[in-house]
């Protein structure tokens, strides 16, 4: 595995003159004060995995295995000596953690308040821009091995792509546990799926793949403090995703937020060119997966 | 990067503790349960198996995820294969609604009722599906669900697909089920099957799904059948985007304007609560 990596940690240099031990009674009443964030900025970071090998073993028997794995920064050769890095976030927008107070009132005049630990990435570093700095290039390769002997290959390709504005935050509720909440934020200039059986893949033929470009995927999970997400195992082990439901006491905040978005400039097959998709207006008022066996 | 790793761990610290305290380690028994076994499964329907328009060899690979989701959602608009066809065509009586090849406004999934109750539409067993020629290329996707059962607000401008629905035509206490389809890419007319009238699509704003499956929405670059699943009755699906809804459909509270083009119905089912809409 070849990687290089520079880490740029963004705290003052005053900040560290003021660092102190502290007790453990000081320590457990530290809560998450407003202010406490830490940035980082990923600068060009890259990292390359011709010899790593992810294999999802299923029940059915066809293991599913990721291999060629590459991260670089956008147009940069996926091997080589040309690969170059790439950045998450710059010394003025950087990927931060933080620890918030927040606090919403309710329809009913009830106040919710709770401390959040917030890990974003940038805002803007790319978002709402045409630079390519921000941007980064994914890829592996997809193996299906069928019972039957034949194999599926295909290279999984997502150019351009960047994650700017995207955060998560977790809290404790009252009720125990630990609630989630979020934005997704996901931009592609390209989208590829393109089998490998063909010869020089993965390339640019555009008639040997699915390709999607332009892709905007805007997503809000749940909302802080009145709509959790929570992720958990049931009794039966199955993995339960939920988005609460909202209610009467919590619509006007949840009617007055962002809502969901999905775009694709281009959406094309083959040698079929489908032209533009999109899914405007998304708005979860609840959502429970949970998972079960097939067979 | 002794720095960056210090770092970290002073951030960890910072973490709230009330929040690090519900965290419990997993033991080696429940860890043991954790192979996902039986969750994906992934399954082949190798080239000649399902019979293909022009005799090409397609092969199919289908993911399926075992799941039950229960969900409500709004959506103000999903437009597929938006632009001109390759294919020049377009079956829509009104040139400026054949804009995509399926165009849906105004979709809810599930409802809420005066008692501000959620009601969830429910969705069992996704899966994803590709299709292959025998050059090894993609020809076809498509996004499908084991079964689905609720209740969907949505208004159709445009429809490419085969749809069988049922419509129920409510005149005074009487209630006549109308059976009516529509097999063509780019329509915005359903046809009752008896009688053969069209009825604008936008007409069937309330759906009612009941054990309904073979439900996909598939993307084609050229005609394709793909493997059927379930009971539901399918067609070829042709280029561009397809959706195959032929099973367990009702679409109640048409009136009599909805054969009689006076005016479009409004029947769409709530699924905000009160005071929001």
């Amino acid at each position: 595995m070849h990687y290089f990596l520079s880490l740029i940690i963004i705290i003052s240099t005053s900040a560290f003159a003021e660092l102190t031990p502290i007790n453990d009674t000081n320590l457990s009443n530290v809560n998450g004060q407003n202010g406490a964030a830490i940035g980082f900025v990923w600068d060009n970071v890259y990292a390359t995995g011709e010899d790593i090998k992810l294999t999802l073993d299923f029940d059915s028997g066809i293991p599913l295995v990721f291999t060629d794995f590459y991260w670089v920064g956008h147009d940069s050769a996926r091997k080589g000596d040309d690969v170059y890095g790439g950045n998450v976030g710059s010394y003025d927008d950087p990927f931060f953690l933080n620890i918030q107070e927040e606090s919403i009132t309710l329809t009913d005049g009830e106040t919710i308040t709770g401390t959040t630990l917030v890990t974003a990435f940038p805002e803007g570093s790319y978002k709402g821009s045409n630079l390519d700095a921000g941007k980064m290039d994914l890829g592996a390769l997809m193996t299906l091995e069928h019972a039957s002997g034949n194999t599926d290959e295909t290279w999984l390709l997502f150019n351009g792509m960047h994650l700017d504005g995207t955060y998560l935050k977790s809290w404790a509720p009252d009720g125990g546990g630990l609630a989630m909440s979020g934005e997704i934020n996901f931009h592609a200039d390209e989208l590829i799926f393109q089998t490998a059986t063909i010869a020089g893949a993965p390339s640019n033929n555009p008639n040997s793949a699915w390709q999607i470009s332009g892709f905007d995927l805007y997503l809000p999970i749940g909302h802080s403090l009145y709509q959790p997400a929570t992720l958990t195992i049931s009794d039966e082990q199955q993995v339960v995703f939920e988005i609460a439901a909202v209610n009467s006491n919590t619509a006007a905040e949840f009617y007055a937020a962002p809502t969901g978005s999905i775009r694709a400039e281009n959406i094309s097959l083959n040698d079929w060119n489908a032209g533009a998709s999109y899914i405007e207006g998304i708005q979860l008022q609840h959502l429970k997966v949970q998972t079960h066996d097939l067979n | 990067m002794r720095l960056a790793v210090m770092t970290c761990l002073i951030a960890s610290a910072l973490v709230s503790p009330v929040i690090l305290a519900e965290l419990h380690p997993m033991t080696d028994v429940a860890m043991a349960k954790q192979s996902g076994k039986g969750v994906i499964e992934v399954s082949e329907t190798l080239a000649g198996q399902v019979t293909q328009p022009g005799g090409i060899d397609v092969s199919f690979t289908r993911i399926t995820i075992g799941a039950d989701i229960d969900i409500n959602a709004n959506i103000n608009r999903l437009v597929l294969g938006e632009g001109i066809r390759q294919d020049g065509l377009d079956n829509s009586d009104n040139a400026d609604r054949a804009t995509a090849d399926i165009d849906f406004a105004n979709i809810s999934l599930g409802t809420i009722d005066s008692n501000g109750v959620v009601h969830d539409f429910k969705i069992v067993d996704p899966y994803i599906e590709f299709a292959r020629n025998n050059s090894g290329d993609l020809i076809g996707f498509r996004l499908g669900f084991g079964e689905v059962n609720g209740t969907m607000g949505v208004e159709i401008k445009t429809l490419s697909g085969d749809v069988q629905a049922v419509g129920q035509l409510s005149l005074g206490p009487l209630t006549i089920n109308l059976d009516s389809s529509a097999h063509n890419v780019r329509e915005d007319d359903i046809t009752d099957d008896l009688l053969g009238i069209d009825i604008d699509l936008g007409n069937f704003q309330n759906m009612t799904f009941t054990g309904t499956n073979n439900l996909y929405i598939g993307l084609q670059s050229t005609a394709i059948n793909y493997p059927k699943l379930g009971a539901g009755a399918q067609g070829t699906a042709q280029s561009g985007f397809w959706l195959n809804l032929q099973d367990g459909v009702t679409s109640p509270g048409l009136g009599l304007d909805s054969i009689i083009p006076i005016s479009v119905s409004n029947e769409h089912p709530i699924n905000r609560f009160t005071g929001y809409f």
